[in-house]
């Protein structure tokens, strides 16, 4: 598997476990960050589940998925900027 | 090469990402104000979900129930000054409050508020009183009555100021207990607002400034730290201190405590900004404590994130001391964090990492100070 096709699954593993937890209702557990009492064990491992997941979403996803567009277009640019040098150097004079 | 390049696009992501992030969870105070209203607002004006919320509250800390109810009340006031035509609702919620709060104190007295160690040995104070209790009380009745007097309730606020006025006479060094020899800074800067509150309601804004500058003068020479300048969080009846300056303590502190003295206030707020604040990228929090002064995690301050030292009660209380001191750059820092990482749900009528006792504390930091405004005029 090539570097951006791992970070396409990880930023996709990334989005579907906060959506899974989000759906789950793991938003309404994490009152353990003010260290509120958790209604129970459960739902504590919910909550920090679910905030680990936030974060990993609102950071990670974007990030990667920004690099990955970024070097994308880098890749395009260097491919450009070969084939024109190639093409220079083999136009006749 | 190619790594070179995947690793430099990453560090330009990350550039780009996380310093463009905080535009997402900016708001505006009012915006932040308008549904936590609405839902405290519906908590004290019948809602059933009102009872498991404070049984929440009181399972974590039974301080926290009573400091919801003055948060609450606090911020009621601040919106029925600000609203004429939503006074009667937010007056009758307030009232509501005040009268369950004495009713709390009638049946299980001071120690309805206080956690079980308040039990372990008898106050030094012979009338047995927690200013913390007293004190939250009687800011809540001033609060009710700078609103808008009403003669049936006036003399039971200037009773329960005279109770507080009382316990800070009768200590030696002018610090009453909150516990069983115990004389907790935030306690006190909470009661000498409601004097300093209920004082200014009736016209006599000078009545009690000798205490105000005895006070003040006690703790500048027992209650500062010496390092940091700071005020500590604890200390004895005799003024020993027992325990350093807090987060959590020092930005309600300040904030109470510009009606008292607002020189010493603001001075407090300048040091406690520049020990305890942290941002990243248009993000904003506090420390609980100063570095010079680490502390360890309690029942007071809740989790904090190692590394960057933020701590989520500190940081939600320094919202309050932002807005009351005017630091909006800092203000809007803490409520791009408070919308990151404090989970507002449905529309932002509840924090889901906190409880009733931090959406009382949100919701009275972000609505104008129209209280203190009234007593500091001017100035303020």
């Amino acid at each position: 598997m090539t570097a951006r096709r791992t970070l396409i699954v990880i930023a996709s593993l990334v989005a579907a476990g906060f959506t899974m937890l989000h759906l789950a209702g793991g938003r309404a557990c994490v009152e353990v960050l003010s260290g509120t009492p958790a209604a129970n064990h459960g739902a504590l491992v919910l909550g920090v589940l679910y905030v680990v997941a936030w974060f990993g979403f609102v950071l990670v996803t974007p990030i990667g998925l920004l690099a990955l567009g970024l070097d994308a277009g880098c890749a395009k640019v260097i491919s450009a900027w070969r084939k024109s040098r190639a093409g220079v150097t083999r136009t006749p004079r | 090469m190619r790594i070179l390049r995947g690793l430099g696009c990453t560090l330009i992501a990350a550039a780009v990402w996380l310093s463009s992030l905080h535009w997402f969870f900016e708001r505006a105070p009012a915006a932040v104000a308008g549904p936590l209203a609405a839902r405290q607002l519906a908590l004290w004006s019948g809602d059933p979900a009102l009872e498991p919320s404070l049984a929440q509250l009181r399972r974590g800390n039974p301080e926290w129930d009573l400091m919801a109810r003055m948060f609450a009340v606090l911020a009621f006031a601040n919106i029925a000054l600000d609203e004429p035509l939503a006074r009667a609702r937010y007056l009758a919620a307030i009232d509501r409050i005040i009268e369950r709060t004495q009713a709390d104190v009638a049946l299980g007295g001071m120690h309805a508020f206080l956690l079980p160690y308040g039990r372990a040995r008898p106050f030094v104070d012979p009338a047995g009183r927690s200013i913390f209790v007293d004190g939250e009380l009687a800011l809540m009745m001033a609060a009710r009555e700078a609103v808008e007097a009403d003669p049936a309730r006036a003399e039971a606020a200037r009773a329960q100021v005279q109770l507080v006025v009382d316990q800070i006479e009768r200590a030696p060094k002018l610090l009453a207990e909150s516990y069983p020899d115990e004389a907790w800074l935030f306690c006190h800067a909470v009661a000498l607002a409601a004097i300093a509150l209920h004082d200014a309601s009736a016209n006599a804004p000078d009545r009690h400034r000798m205490l105000f500058q005895r006070w003040i003068a006690h703790a500048k020479q027992l209650v500062v730290d010496p390092g940091t300048g700071l005020l500590a969080a604890r200390t004895t009846r005799a003024g020993r201190v027992l325990e350093g300056p807090e987060g959590s303590t020092l930005w309600v502190a300040a904030t109470m405590l510009r009606l008292v003295d607002d020189d010493f206030a603001r001075e407090q707020y300048a040091r406690a900004r520049a020990a305890l604040r942290g941002s990243f990228a248009g993000f904003g929090w506090a420390r609980e404590w100063p570095a010079s002064r680490p502390g360890a995690d309690d029942i007071d301050s809740g989790p904090t994130i190692p590394l960057v030292g933020a701590n989520a009660g500190s940081s939600g209380l320094a919202l309050i001391a932002a807005r009351a001191f005017g630091d909006e750059p800092f203000a809007t820092q803490l409520i791009a964090s408070l919308e990151l990482a404090g989970f507002p749900v449905e529309g932002g009528v509840h924090f889901a990492a906190g409880n009733q006792l931090a959406d009382a504390a949100m919701l009275y930091a972000v609505t104008r100070n129209a209280l203190w405004h009234r007593v500091l005029g001017g100035s303020s």
